[in-house]
């Protein structure tokens, strides 16, 4: 799967068995999953989906116009930049598409 | 009453008998031990601290030779905590040097109303250092090195945060010297006093250095943590104080935490909060004396 594949009018949300605690400074992230006891350290764009997230369900569109409020980055770009995260986070079982 | 005012005789005789029930920090600790070099090296390390009742203690520590053929060949020294023994035996000139890795143990294994971690830490003005490093750092070369020039000891090995609280609590005991460390510390600061010398233990040649005397009084004071360094000790090395970044300086002070996985989220949010209150430096280093001019400027 690749960023291509992605609608980025679906919603994603925390995979089910994924309870994060984020801490961060600055743009750095840590996060604590309460499920497996792991610790991880995100970057900048990985601690803000999965923040986001946290509160609730939200579109790759949603994400990154989001962002575009901080960024000076063109919106089509972060939505490349979201959608690959989104991939990477799922693949480790973090987030997941919101089921219909 | 203090060890010291117990008479060598005394001392032996209650640490072979009914115990030694002392106050270390927080705890109580009741010390068994027939081994001479016990003796001397609780006489020598511990004279400063004060007896505790003899009905209760947090921590039974026995130290003493095997009940087999080994308390004759090649003579070896046991740990018991609690009555069971955790470790195998170890030659018994180690026996001092094992009393105080066995409380350690003890400590790191199941006291988990704090949370610990794997760090030196020492204070002034009410403001705590934090030093979390792997072995051969340098970490207690340069606590002893500070310690023996007016910074207080919190601890050489154990960094005590309890849970109810941001400070971190004292829990003041030998430090822990090992190879060249020895003679550096007998050179720099030729006043202190150093225990037992263990050699060929699993880190080298080992001998404990005495708590200064205001470090031990002072042990139930807690600190503000306000800096956290991660010390490396770097031959030919300018003094150097290298800001961290603060994610990655939790990271590391999750990987020296003893029970991290114990505590789970509360240890995450209690790490993020001294994350949250220092601030966080690398620091390398070669000459004590630098390095006590940037720690005294700290601020």
């Amino acid at each position: 799967m690749n960023s291509m594949n992605i609608d980025s009018q679906l919603p994603w949300c925390l995979h089910p068995y994924f309870k994060p605690h984020i801490k961060h400074w600055g743009q750095d992230y840590v996060l604590f999953d309460e499920v497996s006891g792991d610790t991880h350290i995100l970057d900048s764009l990985a601690g803000f989906v999965l923040s986001t997230l946290m509160s609730s369900p939200a579109t790759v569109d949603a994400l990154s116009g989001r962002l575009s409020e901080d960024q000076d980055c063109p919106i089509e770009e972060l939505k490349s930049l979201v959608s690959d995260v989104l991939i990477e986070l799922a693949e480790l079982d973090f987030v997941d598409r919101v089921s219909t | 009453m203090k060890v010291a005012d117990l008479s060598k005789s005394e001392l032996t005789r209650r640490l072979k008998k009914q115990g030694l029930f002392i106050l270390v920090g927080p705890f109580s600790i009741k010390i068994l031990s027939s081994m001479s070099i016990v003796v001397d090296g609780i006489a020598a390390l511990y004279s400063d601290y004060s007896l505790a009742n003899d009905d209760y203690a947090d921590y039974h520590i026995e130290i003493n030779p095997p009940r087999s053929v080994r308390r004759w060949y090649r003579p070896q020294v046991d740990f018991y905590f609690d009555g069971y023994r955790p470790f195998k035996p170890l030659p018994q000139d180690q026996a001092f040097a094992l009393f105080e890795w066995s409380f350690n143990w003890c400590i790191a294994t199941s006291c988990h109303t704090y949370l610990i971690l794997h760090a030196a830490v020492i204070e002034k003005n009410g403001r705590a250092v934090i030093m979390p490093a792997p072995p051969g750092s340098g970490k207690s070369t340069l606590t002893a090195g500070l310690v023996s020039k007016g910074w207080r000891l919190f601890s050489d090995e154990l960094a005590m945060f309890p849970l109810g609280s941001d400070d971190v609590c004292a829990l003041p005991r030998p430090v822990s010297l090992k190879n060249a460390s020895i003679d550096i510390m007998r050179a720099y600061a030729p006043g202190s006093v150093l225990g037992p010398v263990a050699y060929d233990t699993s880190k080298g040649t080992v001998a404990h250095m005495k708590v200064p005397v205001e470090s031990v009084k002072r042990a139930l004071e807690p600190a503000t943590p306000s800096w956290v360094i991660f010390p490396k000790y770097q031959a030919g090395h300018e003094a150097t104080l290298t800001a961290m970044e603060p994610a990655q300086a939790f990271m590391h002070l999750a990987e020296n935490a003893f029970n991290y996985q114990v505590l789970r989220q509360i240890a995450f949010e209690k790490l993020g909060g001294v994350i949250d209150q220092c601030q966080v430096y690398q620091f390398t280093y070669h000459n004590l004396d630098d390095a006590l001019e940037i720690f005294d400027g700290l601020d």
